[in-house]
């Protein structure tokens, strides 16, 4: 029992230590980018509900892009990825216990927090009281249209509206309607708190401090972000390695199992280019930064060009997987070439300028 | 509009208007050449709780409240004053 304890203990200080060493997070720090994310969390959550009773809009399928998605999964991206960037933004004040934070963030911590708390409850309240209240509207126009009788008064029965409503709304898959509704609630109720707290945080925001904080931690955040790559892109070894191990077995490979960890690994490759991206844009900033020694400054211009070159990759990669899209028909045979090549030479460049960033820290004028 | 919200739930600022507190916390810190992160390090907070505290939208305890005082080389009661009082 003790030993367990101890193991818990551990892992929360290894947590814990991980939050403390988290450097600054570049164009995530900025104020107006806080707020952007806080919009784009709540009006992608609206927009989710409103999508989830109104059936997607109907929009006939001829409208949409052939390969778009519906408008749910899409909000379901945008709250996930706002969220995220949210969270990660305001990592330490959410995370930490309170003898790592200050009075000033406890007290707006546990402010967000309660107002987080009150907005779902009243969220719960008010269901609650609407389901109730149909009771004596379905009554009250029960007892009017009986009153009325010889009246030709279309008969609308409320309740039973509401209950065919619940009931088609629940009936073509139950359970993932369920974990829908759930899953909304569970969002509200985490990233409300942070919403708020990040748009308080957003005008406090001051780009000197932070500059200065860069510069006086540029070590670790080149450490981060090279570290931090490689253990991304081991992770899509390995699950390029086991959709090649699914796909040798007999059953599996027949079956195209080997599809779910191929496809699993393809979009957690894309996430690592975009988190590789976003790290290099803060590495360059830092490494612009008057007050480094002038070798680490030097490595800016290299980084520079290895930036622009692997944005502008990303860029067509991203205009062919749209054109594939949009004109299979046409396009997609050279598309999916340019696609696939260009992502070897996009990892190329990538893992270049993450190893010429660890390099920084092989050289002996570096210390 | 967050602002009052923050007010009425909060707790941590006074919900009376006699009750409010006025600062020099930035006129000391600006006199004493400290930036806020260096003064922030000094009395052991974020640099953005002292933003709070010299834009009025915060009230310190008084424990950092002390601190602040003896880190700026002056009293509370030259750091702090109630609305309506004036300093000196």
């Amino acid at each position: 029992m003790n030993s367990i304890k101890a193991l818990l203990q551990k892992s929360r200080e290894k947590r814990i230590q991980k939050i403390l060493n988290l450097p600054n997070l570049g164009w995530l720090e900025i104020g107006w980018v806080k707020r952007l994310l806080a919009v784009i969390a709540v009006v992608s959550s609206w927009t989710f509900l409103f999508a989830l009773f109104f059936d997607d809009f109907n929009v006939p399928s001829q409208y949409w892009w052939p390969g778009l998605w519906s408008l749910k999964s899409w909000m379901t991206t945008l709250m996930v990825a706002s969220f995220l960037l949210l969270r990660a933004s305001l990592r330490k004040i959410s995370s930490l216990p309170d003898e790592y934070l200050d009075e000033r963030q406890i007290a707006d911590r546990d402010w967000a927090y309660r107002l987080g708390y009150l907005v779902v409850r009243r969220i719960g309240y008010g269901i609650t009281l609407l389901l109730a209240a149909s009771f004596p509207v379905y009554g009250g126009y029960r007892a009017l249209v009986m009153n009325s009788r010889g009246y030709s008064l279309p008969f609308w029965d409320p309740h039973r509206e509401l209950s065919q409503f619940i009931a088609d709304f629940f009936e073509n898959d139950p359970i993932w309607q369920t974990f829908t509704v759930i899953g909304l609630l569970t969002y509200v109720a985490y990233s409300f708190p942070v919403i708020l707290l990040a748009w308080r945080d957003a005008k406090n925001y001051d780009a000197a401090e932070v500059a200065a904080a860069d510069a006086a931690n540029w070590e670790g955040i080149i450490r981060n972000a090279f570290s931090g790559y490689y253990r991304r892109l081991r992770r899509v070894g390995y699950g390029l390695l086991l959709t090649i191990l699914v796909g040798t077995l007999p059953g599996f490979a027949s079956a195209y199992v080997w599809m779910y960890p191929f496809l699993l690994t393809i979009l957690y490759a894309l996430y690592v280019y975009g988190w590789g991206m976003f790290k290099l844009a803060h590495v360059v900033n830092v490494l612009g930064n008057e007050s480094l020694p002038d070798e680490i400054k030097a490595a800016r211009q290299k980084q520079d060009g290895l930036y622009v070159s692997s944005a502008l990759l990303g860029l067509l990669i991203f205009v062919c997987m749209l054109l594939a899209i949009l004109f299979p028909q046409v396009v997609a045979g050279w598309a999916i070439l340019v696609m696939f090549w260009g992502g070897i030479v996009l990892l190329i460049i990538h893992l270049t300028a993450f190893a010429g960033l660890k390099e920084l820290f092989a050289k002996p004028e570096a210390e | 509009m967050l602002h009052s919200i923050y007010a009425m739930t909060m707790g941590r600022l006074p919900k009376q208007d006699k009750d409010q507190i006025v600062n020099l916390v930035e006129q000391y810190r600006t006199k004493a050449g400290l930036s806020r992160a260096e003064l922030a390090d000094a009395v052991g907070v974020h640099y953005q709780t002292i933003g709070y505290i010299e834009r009025g939208e915060y009230a310190p305890t008084l424990a950092l409240a002390m601190r602040l005082a003896s880190s700026l080389g002056c009293t509370i009661e030259e750091l702090f004053k109630l609305k309506g009082t004036t300093h000196e």
